[in-house]
């Protein structure tokens, strides 16, 4: 294989059960360097036990799942050194309420990268700009807006250099009129060429941002391909269906 | 100083010869003594002593003293100074002859405007007595100090009448009481407090002169109470948050052993743990002073219920943080250090302190093991006096302490209400009804654990 077909992120015939219900049932991935993968689905169709199973907040029940040339879920791997490099967003934001706006972008970079004092305040600054809350910096997430706290929240991830980032329904939360400003930064990104792993609801961002949609459903994926393929073309009854509900 | 004998032994020489010079010369000799102040004793070994070392209470007088051979006394008068009032004063005189008792027969009276007592003895005291006498309930001044006890009595050589003698330079001393004990025997003598004490409820509870005295004496049980839950909480708190960690730990054993630790202790009564550690540990032969082992007790207690105060209030914390914290790359002692147990401390700040204020009132307990503390300072007072005031005081001694923190609690459990309510946020703050619930309420598991 070249370094440029060179997959960042590689899931391999991935399961996971929790208990005796088996939510993933052999999902196979490649997400390559600056692709933006939108996964769609139904509720329960394992979209975000997936996502979670990347940076292993999640356990594989069995399958494989590589970052570049690590193996997260091999015995013995070093989970949170592999986590540095991925950077999640979560549905609930998961701010750290103690911390402000800059002071939760800061603190990973000074306990897990071992950043100067000065260089993570800096590195802060810059991502709150990008996000555009340099004005919010020192405040508390109580007393931000939930988009606003969703921009903090991927601020910190980015902070971080990730070589990946995932976004787990990040929207789901927000009221509509706040949702904007967080997609416009998540396009951004894109644009920017993150290599990014997105599940969501947002047909509008998957169709304009994605460079390749995947539809789950019942723990597999059932059908992926380009945004135009997928909307306009679905070959899957389910996907047919899906898409038909939504629309 | 001889002169006392000389005048008897003249007395007896001219008895017999010249009874018309010798009443001459006796003038004589007593317009000397008078006149000259000299000390003219005639009893011997006089002396008088008082039963009391502080000043303020009725005291008794002990005079006692010998009568020369010749003399035969038919009065003694007691000249109190000023400001010792014997209105309640009753005499009681002994005589001896040798080791032999005499029956005494005497009667005295009391003139309160010069606070003179003047004891009569009919039949008179037999030349070459020995004489105690004992006034009783005289009360003394306040202030300490040397005082003088002039004595004057009235003596008949046989045959001859009416001669007055005096004994000067009899002191005794008694200090100054200390300043509660003052104030004290000061209230003693106020017309508000005997009508105040005349109610019973008021005398037994609230008794003023038990009050100022209990209350230095209880201040060293209230220090002592302190000290000791003001070492042991510190620990106790390191203790409960090792044991909460080994309760969610990963290894089956650590947490077992953590659950039972938790279960039994808190499933026992403190008391008992008391007994097990001052008594058992004893028999044993592990013998700790009586201070360490208080407080080992006391941290041992605690840290089982400030473990699960801990315990619920890390779990608390939604595990989003976690998730959070670990998708940024932190370990997981990282996450808790930085992000849960911040959050965790905020939350638990009031079950804490009111288990510190259970803690504190535990040590009343230790009273049954002999710690001076408040409780066992007050029982011994209470059980001296048969007065019930003590008990007040050292109520009020606990209440300093805990009614401070008890609003401490009520402000800390309100401000965190109000923070994980949002109320505090800005008015921007808005959330969509499918917004999770991040501003998860002061977990009830949290404030729960630590009640009795």
């Amino acid at each position: 294989m070249s370094a440029v077909t060179k997959p960042v992120v590689r899931i391999v015939n991935l399961h996971k059960c929790f208990g005796a219900l088996e939510v993933l049932q052999g999902v196979d991935l490649e997400v390559q360097r600056g692709e933006v993968v939108v996964i769609l689905g139904p509720s329960g169709s394992g979209k975000s036990t997936m996502l979670r199973c990347v940076n292993h907040l999640e356990v594989p029940t069995s399958g494989e799942v590589w970052l570049e040339d690590v193996q997260i879920n091999a015995q013995g791997s070093n989970v949170n050194k592999v986590r540095e490099h991925i950077g999640m967003v979560f549905q609930s934001f998961n701010l750290f309420p103690h911390l402000t706006a800059r002071g939760n972008v800061m603190l990973a970079q000074r306990k897990v990268l071992g950043r100067s004092e000065s260089e993570a305040l800096r590195i802060a600054d810059e991502q709150l700009a990008k996000v555009g809350l340099s004005d919010r910096a020192d405040h508390y997430p109580s007393q931000l807006s939930g988009g606003q706290q969703q921009r903090v929240a991927i601020a910190r991830a980015l902070a971080m250099d990730p070589i990946v980032m995932l976004f787990d329904e990040v929207t789901s939360a927000l009221d509509p009129e706040l949702v904007r400003d967080v997609l416009e930064v998540m396009k951004e990104l894109a644009r920017g060429g993150m290599t990014m792993l997105v599940v969501t609801h947002e047909m509008g961002f998957a169709r304009d941002v994605g460079s390749r949609v995947v539809f789950m459903d019942g723990g597999v994926i059932v059908e992926q391909g380009t945004p135009e393929q997928v909307f306009d073309h679905p070959q899957n009854e389910r996907t047919k269906d899906f898409l038909g509900h939504i629309s | 100083m001889n002169r006392p004998a000389d005048i008897g032994a003249r007395m007896r020489e001219l008895t017999h010869k010249h009874r018309s010079r010798f009443f001459a010369v006796t003038l004589l000799a007593v317009l000397m003594a008078l006149t000259l102040a000299t000390q003219s004793f005639a009893m011997t070994a006089a002396k008088v002593t008082v039963d009391r070392d502080t000043g303020g209470q009725l005291t008794r007088f002990t005079f006692a003293a010998t009568t020369d051979a010749d003399e035969v006394v038919s009065e003694i008068d007691f000249l109190f100074p000023k400001g010792f009032d014997p209105e309640q004063a009753s005499v009681k005189a002994t005589l001896l002859d040798g080791l032999k008792r005499i029956p005494a027969d005497y009667s005295h009276t009391i003139d309160l405007e010069t606070g003179v007592v003047t004891v009569t003895f009919n039949p008179p005291i037999p030349a070459g007595s020995n004489l105690s006498m004992q006034i009783h309930n005289v009360m003394t001044p306040i202030a300490g100090g040397t005082y003088e006890l002039p004595v004057e009595y009235s003596t008949t050589t046989t045959g001859v009448a009416g001669e007055r003698r005096s004994l000067d330079g009899l002191t005794f001393k008694y200090k100054t009481p200390p300043r509660a004990e003052a104030f004290s025997r000061w209230l003693d003598n106020q017309d508000w407090v005997t009508s105040w004490n005349k109610v019973k409820f008021l005398n037994l509870f609230l008794k003023p002169q038990q009050f100022v005295r209990a209350v230095p004496l209880l201040f060293a049980g209230w220090l002592m109470s302190l000290a000791l839950v003001l070492i042991a909480f510190p620990i106790s708190i390191i203790g409960g948050l090792g044991t909460a960690f080994m309760k969610m730990a990963k290894i089956p054993p650590v947490r077992w052993l953590a659950s039972i630790y938790i279960n039994v202790i808190r499933g026992t009564p403190l008391f008992l743990q008391i007994f097990v550690v001052f008594i058992g540990l004893r028999t044993m032969g592990l013998r700790f002073p009586d201070f360490v082992s208080a407080v080992i007790v006391l941290a041992f207690n605690s840290s089982a219920y400030l473990a699960e105060i801990f315990r619920a209030g890390i779990q608390s914390i939604s595990k989003g943080q976690f998730e959070a914290a670990s998708s940024l790359g932190m370990t997981y002692w990282q996450a808790m250090r930085y992000v849960i147990i911040p959050q965790t401390v905020r939350r638990v700040l009031p079950t804490m302190t009111s288990e510190f204020i259970l803690l504190f009132k535990d040590t009343a307990l230790f009273a049954a093991v002999g710690i001076f503390e408040l409780m066992l300072r007050s029982q011994n007072f209470v059980s001296r006096s048969g007065n019930l005031t003590a008990y007040v005081v050292a109520a009020l001694y606990y209440l300093v302490i805990t009614i401070p923190l008890i609003n401490l609690v009520g402000r800390l459990e309100r401000k965190l209400a109000q923070s994980e309510h949002g109320i505090v946020a800005a008015p921007s703050t808005r959330r969509s009804r499918r917004t999770p619930d991040l501003s998860s309420k002061p977990d009830q598991a949290a404030t729960t654990p630590g009640s009795r």
